[in-house]
């Protein structure tokens, strides 16, 4: 397959990238030794097809098509480069930004010290631990059936997971200190960007963790430039520590021709909460893969998704929620409009675990369909193994819900205009969930922008701030 | 303001109305009662215009223009401009449309309908807080975050009713429909809305009430008392009939 | 399931149709081969397009692999350690000839009919069901025939149709259920034995309720039953299916296939009780129960509903599905699915909507008890030629015990805009609080599980034919009440 044609770029982004932050020149061939046989393995394996059931509904044709290549782009950037990052910074966020998947801290800012603690794992040490658990036992054939317990999840992509061991040399690591809530909100900028007019591959490997009763909110925003094709990846972790408190937004704001891969887990532990949107307004194709763990007594977390697709993109989200103690609970709220050929794709896997109690689960996903060649998919599974729980999920395909149409023109609305304000608060719905107001701002003015570039419906002009 | 003759109506091809009469005045408040599936939810969906109830025959006539025109063909953001406003039995919830944005717009449909000029927000607020300071709902709402919630988000029952009066005077209609507005309100509810909808009788606008309990009629007193039974209007009378009811039930005044 | 009277139901419920039956039977050795194929084909007098017909499926089936996605675990079927044929012997009449009437049956059968319930001899036969008994692999009788006759109803066993009626079979048999379609449908085309065929003809609602009994008799056999049910333009027919089979050490396969069509304006209900062995409270033996059911909504404005308590079997694998292709039709799915001991069930429906103005209605209640495992998996599918269509799935469970689990699959899968879909799916439990609450208020744990189970499944029940539902609700209750107490 062409994606790992060009592993001579690969070899020669690294090598420039490591010696810049003074990794000695053993290691680093030690390093691209291991990621030669990785690559060998990986072709072997080959892309996931059409009969797994996970992949059924999304074509990795463009994997095997374009030759996509790394490139490394040291810290004397061009004054082009500069300007166009600059405008992804803004004053009300801290920001850290990654070019091609690596860290620069030059263009990032500087965090203050006495609340958190940027690090780096190089890569010997962070890849050795598995980053999905896979669980259930397979039980031989030949023994009795004595328990039918059959606990198929779904794993993160094995070739994707592999994709990033080969393409990443460390993992950039974000603690916040214990009981300090951070300041302002920070701002994760992945920038694609080719001098050389080539499709990049960018990958990165983060991790968030919070200490006890630590808070932050956090935007990971995925960009490149308008009309230029690229490929990016990313593999994310999240601890949270007792008590602590996390709003995640994860913007994929990418340009038509892009596609993106990411892989994130969430580890809630006693007590803390997570607050995690999706906000899918970009990109061709937009495949998520999300683990989230309530391992503790009294996690809770929120996990949305918004996206509004157009013309031939896709989104995939498949979520997998997993509830490892008693008190716990999630409530997940995936809401999609789609037009033109757009294709939406739901799995959202909850898992509740045997012999615990007081476990609540609400799972939601709603679709608006407004052109008749879009598709939409979705599979909501619930596999209970506990019986004091409250497991509901629902899903809506269709169009706007007639009784809410109704009670807005019974109220002197037109007929458009009730639809204008059924279609954007369809989405806005889910952004007023998020407690942290610049969060809210930065989510509403993001999805203006895409109103803006691609001439949306009449009925979504609301969503433009 | 109101006439209604002869009026015929079915919802999923089943008839429910058979022939209701009605006549409503400038000034006048009716009290609609009748026992469960007698038609009351329907005509008041009827009359603010639903398009899943349909007219089979006969005629509604309202006041526009002082012209007696039939308002079948209206679409129901029609009638709500012209001045009819239905309080809504269970309000549906609107979560991801704003509880201002929605009432400021509603408000502006109405008013540029009649040729005024719309309100901006900052103009619209002002007129917003003395509405709700008028129905009482001030504190309350304003302490609830009202203005920045999705339209009866959250809201309990009884917030909703609350918020159907709100609207009531927020947009003044000159016919309001109240379809068991007392449904599922304690008594202190019950009273701060009842109280809300006196404080906004006037000699030009007019109140059908439909309920199903005398109660209401405590607070909120009718002129007019009619009992809707099979799709008809039976009987009429003054305020004593609803005592008559509520001493003998249907079954005695219907016999 | 008929009116059976004098039912005492005990504390514990035993599996009341675990006896056996000594009787003589023609049984055909162990063993798949298209040789064995021949023999079944030629004991039955079939006509030759019929066995080519087996033929060309088996061929098919030696090339699939057995498939494992369902969310249910057993050891690997030897399906060389199968007897594929096994009937009983007629004594009274030759044996080319099915007895003219069920009393020339031999005695035994008819006992054994008796003791389950079944009205056979034609005194004292209820009224108002006409009932085709299949033992073992076999039709041996059926009841009603006049009156049906008279209406010009065809309902005989479906080795009788092939022979009497061979054009109408040729072409319905395999038309919505083809033997390409999957593993068990294939290897159900090869070697089924028997089933009822039924035909209703145009502008005919059918005067009673037909039904069929199937009841498992012989060891080491597998039952494949073969159903084809055709309803003309503006017919009308009500059909119940009652499965029980006897207690054995070992699993016994049962893959049916039933295969209904609806023709304009018509419609079929189609209710099924199943109580096949489940296993002993260890998890050992229990019927597999892999049945392919599917039904075309082929003409305007046609209606299925499938109704369906499963309450036995160790593992059930079976979806029945609507394929509402002409316009206006209407697909209906109701189901209880109780699982309990080691049971196994991954059972669900697919709707799959092509015309215009379709709709469909998924009702499907789980309960799981003990160490069960209850899964629902269930597919909506809206093809892009299917303007309007709607769809209300709701999907419910309720767990019983704390090693029990309950699953839900749905697939939704949505290629047309107009089309309004609405999914919901609940779980809850039967709590000690609510036992100990209802108990408090002077009801005994019989009547507590009654009105818990009741209210649960009550929108499934009241599709059964009143004694069907009846029948439902005692069975239902006698299983919990073992898991609960």
């Amino acid at each position: 397959m062409s994606i790992l044609n060009s592993f001579d770029s690969l070899i020669q982004s690294t090598q420039a990238y490591l010696k810049k932050i003074g990794i000695e020149e053993s290691k680093i061939n030690q390093l691209l030794d291991e990621k030669k046989a990785l690559k060998e393995q990986l072709l072997e394996m080959g892309l996931p097809k059409r009969t797994n059931e996970f992949w059924k509904y999304t074509s990795l044709k463009f994997l095997n098509d374009t030759p996509f290549y790394s490139e490394f782009i040291s810290d004397n950037v061009s004054s082009d480069l500069e300007k166009k990052i600059e405008a992804h910074k803004t004053d009300d966020f801290f920001s850290l930004v990654f070019i091609n998947g690596f860290f620069s801290p030059a263009l990032s800012d500087n965090l203050p010290v006495d609340q958190v603690y940027i690090k780096k794992n190089f890569y010997s040490s962070c890849f050795k631990k598995d980053f999905s658990r896979r669980n259930g036992v397979e039980s031989s054939l030949d023994t009795p059936i004595k328990i039918p317990m059959h606990k198929s999840e779904f794993y993160f992509s094995d070739f994707f997971l592999g994709l990033g061991q080969v393409y990443n040399s460390e993992e950039v690591v974000i603690e916040i200190k214990k009981g300090i809530e951070l300041s302002k909100p920070l701002k994760i900028i992945l920038f694609s960007y080719s001098e050389q007019q080539k499709a990049i591959l960018s990958s990165s490997r983060i991790s968030i963790k919070l200490e006890e009763q630590a808070k932050a909110s956090v935007v990971v925003k995925s960009v490149g430039e308008d009309g230029v094709k690229y490929f990016s990846q990313i593999q994310l972790e999240v601890l949270l520590n007792k008590k602590s408190n996390l709003e995640l937004i994860n913007s994929i704001e990418q340009s038509y021709q892009a596609y993106h891969i990411d892989q994130f887990k969430i580890d809630l532990h006693a007590d803390s909460q997570c607050h995690y949107l999706e906000n899918n307004i970009g990109s061709l194709l937009t495949r998520h893969e999300l683990e989230v763990n309530l391992l503790q007594p009294g996690a809770n977390a929120k996990v949305m998704g918004v996206a509004y697709l157009q013309k031939k993109e896709q989104c995939d989200s498949h979520t997998k929620i997993k509830f490892h103690a008693s008190h716990t609970q999630a409530e997940q709220l995936y809401k999609n409009i789609l037009d033109d050929e757009a294709i939406s794709v739901f799995c959202g896997n909850v898992i509740i675990d045997e012999h615990i109690n007081d476990v609540n689960s609400a799972q939601l996903n709603n679709n608006l369909l407004m052109s008749n060649q879009c598709e939409s998919h979705s599979k909501p599974v619930l596999m209970i193994y506990s019986d004091d729980v409250k497991a509901s999920h629902g899903s809506t395909v269709g169009q706007l819900n007639e009784e809410e149409l109704f009670y807005l023109r019974s109220r002197a609305l037109s007929k458009e205009k009730a639809k204008e304000l059924l279609s954007s608060g369809f989405l806005l719905q889910v952004y007023e969930l998020i407690d942290s107001q610049v969060l809210r701002s930065y989510l509403k003015k993001s999805i203006s922008l895409k109103i803006d570039k691609k001439q949306a419906r009449p009925e979504l002009k609301m969503l433009k701030v | 303001m109101l006439e209604i003759k002869n009026l015929k109506a079915e919802v999923d091809g089943k008839p429910v109305l058979k022939g209701l009469n009605l006549k409503v005045n400038a000034g006048e408040v009716h009290a609609i009662m009748g026992p469960n599936g007698s038609g009351k939810s329907t005509l008041s969906k009827i009359l603010s215009g639903h398009p899943n109830y349909v007219v089979t025959g006969g005629e509604i006539n309202f006041e526009i223009n002082f012209q007696q025109k039939s308002i079948i063909d209206m679409e129901a953001d029609e009638r709500a401009k012209e001045g009819i406003f239905l309080a809504f039995q269970y309000p549906v919830e609107v979560p991801g449309v704003n509880n201002l944005t929605f009432l400021m717009n509603s408000f502006n449909a109405v008013l540029e309908h009649q040729g005024s000029l719309p309100l901006s927000e900052e103009e619209f607020k002002i007129y917003l807080d003395k509405k709700m300071e008028l129905m009482g709902l001030r504190e309350d709402f304003l302490k609830k975050g009202f203005m920045d919630r999705g339209v009866n988000s959250g809201f309990s029952g009884g917030e909703k009713k609350k918020n159907e009066i709100l609207q009531m005077a927020v947009l003044a209609p000159r016919l309001a429909i109240l379809d068991e507005t007392d449904s599922g309100l304690d008594i202190d509810a019950l009273r701060i809305v009842s109280e809300g909808v006196n404080k906004l009788r006037s000699s030009k606008n007019a109140v059908i009430l439909i309920t199903h309990y005398q109660r209401l009629l405590d607070y909120i007193k009718p002129d007019f008392v009619h009992v809707l039974s099979q799709g008809r209007i039976v009987k009429t009378g003054g305020p004593e009939l609803a005592h008559e009811l509520e001493k003998n039930g249907y079954d005695g005044i219907l016999s | 399931m008929e009116n059976k009277t004098n039912k005492n139901f005990h504390q514990d419920y035993e599996y009341k149709y675990g006896f056996e039956t000594q009787i003589a039977s023609d049984q055909v050795q162990k063993g798949l081969s298209s040789d064995i194929i021949r023999l079944i084909s030629r004991k039955k007098e079939e006509p030759e397009w019929m066995l080519e017909y087996r033929l060309k499926a088996f061929e098919y089936w030696q090339k699939l692999e057995e498939p494992t996605w369902a969310h249910v675990r057993y050891p690997k079927i030897n399906f060389q350690d199968i007897s594929y044929y096994s009937a009983p012997k007629t004594e009274a009449v030759g044996k080319e000839e099915k007895p003219k009437s069920l009393q020339d049956l031999d005695p035994e059968l008819i006992k054994t009919f008796e003791r389950l319930g079944i009205p056979v001899s034609e005194q004292k036969r209820i009224s108002g069901v006409a009932v085709d008994v299949v033992f073992d692999s076999v039709s041996v009788g059926t009841t009603h025939k006049e009156e049906l006759d008279k209406v010009g109803v065809i309902f005989c066993s479906i080795s009788e149709a092939i022979k009497k009626y061979p054009d109408l079979v040729r072409k319905y048999l395999g038309s919505i259920v083809p033997f390409s379609d999957n593993y068990y449908a294939a290897l159900n085309a090869a070697v089924f034995t028997d089933g009822s065929f039924c035909y209703i003809p145009k502008g005919v609602k059918c005067p009673i309720d037909l039904s069929t009994y199937f009841r498992i008799n012989a060891k080491e056999t597998g039952q494949f039953e073969r159903t084809l049910l055709v309803a003309d333009e503006g017919s009308f027919v009500n059909y119940l299916e009652g499965c029980t089979a006897p207690q054995r050490d070992e699993n016994q396969l049962h893959a049916a296939v039933v295969e209904l069509i609806a023709l304009d304006n018509a419609e079929i209900k189609y209710s099924t009780v199943q109580n096949w062995y489940t296993g002993d409270k260890e998890g050992k033996g229990g019927i597999y129960n892999f049945v392919t059911k599917r039904g075309k909504c082929a003409g305007v404005n046609s209606k299925i509903s499938w109704t369906q308590v499963e309450s036995g079997s160790a593992i059930t694998w079976k979806y029945p599905s609507v394929i509402l292709q002409g316009d206006h039709s209407e697909g209906y799915f109701y189901s209880v699915a109780l699982t309990h001991d080691y049971m196994q069930a991954d059972t669900g429906t697919k709707m799959i909507h092509i015309g215009k103005n379709t709709k469909s209605t998924i009702i499907s209640k789980g309960i799981s008890a003990d160490h069960s495992s209850n899964a629902y998996r269930g597919q909506v599918k809206i093809m892009p030629s299917a303007s309007n269509a709607r769809n209300y799935s709701q999907c419910d469970s309720m767990l019983v015990g704390k090693d029990s689990s309950a699953h839900t699959f749905p697939y939704l899968d949505v290629k047309n805009n107009t089309a309004q879909i609405e999914h919901e799916a609940t779980t809850s439990r039967i709590s000690e609080d609510q036992i100990f609450y209802l108990q408090s208020r002077g009801l005994n744990m019989e009547q507590t599980i009654s009105m818990l189970v009741n209210g649960f499944c009550k929108e499934v029940f009241k599709q059964l034919p009143l004694e069907f539902s009846v029948e439902a609700v005692k069975l239902i209750e006698m299983k919990l009440e073992n898991s609960v107490g």
